[in-house]
């Protein structure tokens, strides 16, 4: 399509592909690093001979986290959580986008309820009003607590609620002249072509729940229902050295091991990278879609 | 920060060690009977029939590590509670210790309280003011028992730190409050290399500072050595200047009597002649000359290089960042030494109230005695009563060190001195050559300073450096005894303390940092005026309200 | 009237139907906790609660702006802030642009399975990641660094290095996202307007002047207009999890400041206060750059 092969233009083409390549190592390195590290003898990781690749190969950091009871623990929990948030997420996604989505004469309160929930994004209460809150509806300390109070994601609803509204009137139009209903329309017309964008709400819905720590180390009132995310932020210690007390020198003793560590982050990253081809593939087309029509 | 993560290697190989030599040593020790004679029944009085409950809440870490079928919930401090206290301990939440104050936060800050709970002092204050804690004056003069007594009386701030309006609050939980006092770190070898004797006075502490950057004490040809490591921060826990100060009798930052009333110590006159010598070091190149860019991290680092030779800090130096230098070259050895004097007044190190949290018990609770017994249990049979059996159930057992029970409680107590009990028990062990009657830290302690003298792994001397022979350790003690500088003022902080306390501190590091670096002695005047100009005059005049108040 | 209005209440019925069980969420957990905001105007203490606090009318506020860090902290957060913005539009963008001139889709499939991969992940992930790497004892970008000579940088631990390090890997960690959604404008740019600017003789440069540039413009003023909301949002999970004491002077930002004031010094009041202040900036911040991007771009981001 694009015709003009000057020599100046392949110098740029090569150059290009240099830049992003190098860009593309940049970003991966880290991750490669770490990889490398747990896979690694200890000593090997901590004397620094660690680069790309593990020197001094064994799976023995991988067999004692998978000896970790505290770590097994919080991965089932994260898993439970994605596996009531993600299908609660979608659903409400759904059901509020689409009325938010009618045009004002079909929905004359539209308006109100569109700031209804965009006003939950801009403003919250702070930490303590929230938890009384939780904990008076009796969610403190349950799984619940992870699910319930996050059921809405309002960037998803916005994400959604404009691709409905840009679905053209006539599939709906010949529906209701056939005396479909609201529901007809969503479920039976909507739906099946919003695929792509409802991949893209199940690809946020699942990230934003994996990826959540703060909320579990608040909520919960023993490391044993942590989820993974929480249970990794506490292992993370970053000791400050001004402020070491007599107590912190047992901790000191007790500093998780590299090799470990770097364990524990690669299994945690695995459920990302599992699914993330696929909904990567989803989700760019759903962007691209929506883009189109945008 | 990250380099902590070498301690880590020392404290395996130290571990290893422990674990081989500990495997016949500790045989050995469960066949001598030493202290069969004493008394070994568990003492307690009244016991709650039928039992009561009491909901606390509870941290842990990753060393606090359970027997088989055990948890926080079941194990041998819940089990002992019921069956000889008739108290049924539970627990709201159990979480990290990284997390426990914020959780704590927001369980009470949301109204809601366990019946008895470890907090910090700023929390104290404000249960106080809210009015949610007990006043246990009563309860603590009726039930406390003579031991409990003792062990709280023996730091002389504890009790008064928890004490407001007259009244007790809670039960101070206290380390030893000298362990902040700083003390003189040293090279060993390097002064051995140069014929340098112990430092008498703080002359000596300059003269070695100018041997260490003039006399290539780590003979490696280069001009390479500083002779007094400071860091930026100026009054880090190590390299920091507290101790240099405390040299010339001037005590930066804590509050101390003159002339019947409290003075600050960062704008007394003392200050200057240290100033000037401190300018004079670092005219001559013996401070780092880049020392107001460098932290903590850098000062570890040129420790770790070998860069330095000297500096002040706390007693548990060698255990960080110490252990780096000998890490990176096998034949560093740091030795501490008692802070000398300018002059023939014997020079004291200065130390504040190491009571950094408080047991508080619900206010309504029904028995706050319940906390005073369980106490009492504590100091009667694990302090006042050491046997090796009580010492094998109630704290850890020495076949399986891991496992250290006393951490599934937060309802005991450290006499401020088993330090240094420990000191004298480990020298006493080492001396006889026989451990028996040592409890599970000491024992742990006197394994690994013998493997530092008869397996001659090097790596072990941070226990020597600190409870061996003439360790820190023993420098504490005459420190507690009578060459330390208690902080006289240790209440909650005042009004414009809160309000303005950073900010003059900040300027005073300020006017510090520039004097070092070359500029006129006179300037540390015009701080001192303004100031008491911004607020110091204040501060000091409120401090002196509640010194009133508080003096005993 | 009557009639019509009860039929169009029938008809839109399903819809408030649709929209209850959110609603109902949505007051208990967001709207409750609003509630929570009138701790901002009292001395809260914890045994009174929310109701039986003193109120101390605007003494927060005036206790906040007396607080000696906080215009350090402020000027840290837009500080932050804008270069992440800024950032977070120059690099994506100029990525996609890059990677718009690949050829192989093979190659550029990959690139872009990579640069993404990232913003998968969470700031615990990462700062695990971070922390071990840029050790400045023993990680591998010093020691890196070390082998072409250059000293060992503090990047978590030097307040002047701190800044950049939040801006760079929180590009490393979000511009994979970015370039993404300007690669799907790029690719959504009608192909015969490149057609017949080869015809009238333009070249690639002049070709992404006049086309492309202008044709991913809506994408890119919309993304910055919601980006400008974010002045005060310098990242609370992110630096969270890297800072510590040593880098407040240069790492501390409003979302921190307002995390320890209330959950390690108690003061729920001042930390109240601050929050509200921020939120009601944040407000005023979005509600003006919308009406810029209606302006500027005729685009409607409701």
């Amino acid at each position: 399509m694009r015709l003009n092969k000057s020599r100046g233009y392949t110098a740029f083409l090569v150059l290009n592909h240099i830049i992003l390549a190098i860009l593309a190592v940049l970003c991966i390195f880290p991750i490669l690093h770490v990889a490398a590290l747990s896979l690694s003898s200890s000593t090997a990781a901590s004397s620094g001979k660690v680069v790309l690749f593990p020197v001094e190969f064994n799976l023995k950091s991988y067999t004692f986290v998978m000896q970790n009871n505290d770590f097994l623990r919080a991965f089932g929990v994260s898993v439970l959580r994605v596996a009531l948030g993600v299908p609660i997420n979608v659903l409400m996604t759904i059901i509020v986008a689409y009325p938010l989505s009618r045009k004002k004469s079909q929905f004359r309160a539209k308006t109100f309820f569109t700031w209804f929930f965009l006003i939950t994004m801009l403003f919250g209460g702070g930490l303590i009003p929230w938890y009384m809150i939780i904990r008076e509806t009796g969610l403190l300390d349950s799984i619940w607590a992870l699910v319930i109070p996050n059921a809405i994601p309002v960037f998803s609803v916005i994400l959604l609620m404009n691709y409905f509204r840009d679905i053209p009137a006539e599939f709906e139009e010949a529906a209701y002249m056939d005396g479909a209903g609201h529901w007809t329309i969503l479920w039976k017309i909507f739906l099946p072509i919003s695929t792509p964008t409802l991949a893209t709400v199940t690809l946020f819905s699942l990230i934003t729940h994996w990826n959540s720590w703060f909320d579990g180390l608040i909520l919960m009132n023993s490391p044993t229902n942590y989820p993974l995310q929480s249970y990794m932020q506490t292992i993370i210690i970053n000791i400050d050295p001004t402020r070491i007390t007599q107590r912190d020198l047992d901790l000191l003793k007790l500093v998780n091991e590299k090799t470990t560590k770097s364990a524990q982050i690669l299994i945690a990253m695995i459920p990302i990278i599992c699914v993330y081809p696929f909904l990567q593939k989803y989700f760019t087309t759903g962007l691209v879609l929506g883009g189109i029509k945008g | 920060m990250v380099k902590e993560k070498r301690v880590m290697v020392v404290f395996l190989a130290i571990i290893l060690i422990f674990v081989f030599s500990g495997c016949s040593k500790s045989q050995g020790n469960k066949t001598v009977p030493s202290q069969q004679k004493q008394e070994q029944k568990i003492t307690v009085e009244g016991k709650y029939e039928p039992a009561i409950n009491l909901v606390s809440v509870k941290a842990v870490d990753a060393t606090v590590k359970f027997l088989e079928n055990e948890d926080i919930h079941n194990n041998v401090w819940t089990r002992t509670y019921k069956d000889e206290l008739g108290i049924n301990l539970s627990y709201m939440w159990v979480v990290d210790n990284s997390q426990y104050q914020q959780k704590l936060s927001a369980t009470v800050m949301s109204g809601q309280m366990p019946d008895a709970f470890v907090c910090d002092l700023q929390m104290f204050k404000l249960l106080y003011d809210s009015d949610m804690i007990e006043d246990i004056t009563g309860v603590f003069e009726q039930y406390a028992s003579p031991a409990t007594k003792t062990v709280l009386e023996k730091d002389n701030l504890a009790l008064l730190c928890a004490t407001i309006e007259g009244k007790l609050m809670g039960i101070p939980i206290t380390d030893a409050s000298v362990a902040s006092a700083p003390m003189l770190w040293i090279r060993r070898d390097w002064m051995r290399a140069l014929n340098i004797d112990p430092p008498e006075t703080m002359q000596d502490v300059l003269e070695i500072s100018r041997r260490f950057v003039n006399e290539d004490p780590d003979r490696n040809g280069e001009a390479d050595t500083i002779g007094l490591a400071v860091s930026k921060e100026l009054w880090s826990a190590y390299g920091g200047l507290h101790g240099f100060f405390n040299g010339f009798h001037a005590y930066p930052h804590i509050w101390y009597e003159r002339d019947g009333k409290l003075v600050y110590g960062t704008v007394q006159p003392e200050m200057k002649q240290a100033l000037a010598e401190l300018q004079g070091m670092y005219a001559r190149g013996e401070i780092d000359k880049e020392f107001a860019v460098k932290d903590i991290n850098k000062v570890s680092e040129s420790i770790a290089n070998s860069k330095c030779g000297m500096e002040f800090s706390v007693w548990w130096n060698p255990y960080s960042p110490l252990y780096l230098s000998q890490a990176n070259y096998p034949d560093a050895y740091w030795q501490a030494y008692p802070i000398p004097s300018v002059d023939d007044k014997p020079a004291k190190s200065q130390y504040s109230a190491a009571v950094n949290s408080v047991i508080v018990i619900r206010k309504g609770y029904e028995y706050p005695e319940a906390v005073i017994k369980m106490l009492n249990f504590w100091c009667d049979n694990v302090l006042a009563n050491p046997n090796e059996e009580i010492q094998n159930t109630l704290l850890g057992s020495l076949d399986n060190p891991d496992v250290v029970f006393y951490k599934y409680t937060d309802f005991h107590l450290w006499d401020p001195t088993t330090m240094l009990e420990a000191y004298h028990n480990v020298r006493r062990a080492l001396a006889e050559r026989n451990p028996a009657g040592l409890n599970i830290d000491e024992y742990k302690r006197y394994q690994i300073i013998s493997a530092y003298f008869e397996q001659g792994i090097k790596e072990a001397w941070v226990e020597v450096a600190t409870y061996g022979d003439k360790g820190s350790v023993s420098i504490l003690e005459s420190i507690s005894r009578d060459r330390g500088m208690p902080n006289a003022f240790y209440g909650a902080p005042t009004k414009v303390m809160q309000e303005k306390m950073t900010a003059l501190n900040a300027m005073a590091d300020e006017t510090i940092t520039k004097i070092i670096m070359g500029e006129p002695l006179d300037s540390f005047d015009e701080f001192v005026n303004k100031w008491k100009a911004m607020g110091g005059d204040e501060i000091t005049e409120e401090v002196n309200e509640w010194y009133k108040l508080n003096k005993r | 009237m009557q009639a019509r209005g009860k039929e169009r209440f029938k008809r839109e019925l399903p819809l408030y139907i649709m929209l209850f069980p959110a609603v109902i969420i949505m007051l208990i957990y967001s709207y409750g906790p609003m509630i929570g905001n009138v701790i901002a105007f009292q001395r809260f203490l914890p045994g009174k609660g929310l109701f039986g606090s003193p109120f101390v009318g605007l003494d927060n506020f005036a206790y906040m702006l007396k607080m000696p860090n906080i215009w350090n902290v402020l000027y840290n957060t837009i500080f932050i802030a804008f270069m992440k913005m800024v950032m977070g539009i120059v690099v994506p963008v100029t990525v996609a642009l890059l990677l718009n001139e690949v050829i192989s889709s093979a190659f550029k499939r990959i690139v872009q399975t990579i640069i993404y991969l990232p913003y998968f992940l969470s700031w615990v992930i990462l700062s695990g990641i971070l922390i071990t790497i840029l050790s400045p004892s023993d990680g591998i970008v010093n020691q890196i660094l070390g082998s072409i000579g250059i000293k060992p940088i503090f990047f978590l631990g030097d307040a002047r290095i701190f800044p950049y390090t939040i801006v760079v890997t929180d590009i490393w960690k979000n511009f994979g996202f970015g370039t993404i959604v300007y690669l799907s404008a790029l690719t959504s740019i009608d192909p015969t307007l490149y057609e017949s600017a080869v015809i009238d003789g333009a070249n690639r440069w002049q070709q992404t002047k006049h086309i492309t540039l202008p044709g991913i413009s809506t994408t890119v003023v919309l993304l910055s207009v919601l980006s400008m909301g974010n002045i005060l949002n310098a990242g609370f999970e992110q630096i969270f999890n890297l800072y510590s004491p040593i880098v407040y002077s240069t790492g501390d930002i409003i979302d921190t400041l307002v995390y320890r004031t209330g959950m390690q010094n108690y003061q729920f009041g001042v930390a109240t206060a601050v929050g509200l202040m921020k939120s009601i900036v944040a407000f005023i911040m979005i509600a003006l750059s919308n009406q810029l991007a209606r302006k500027t771009a005729g685009y409607r981001v409701l």
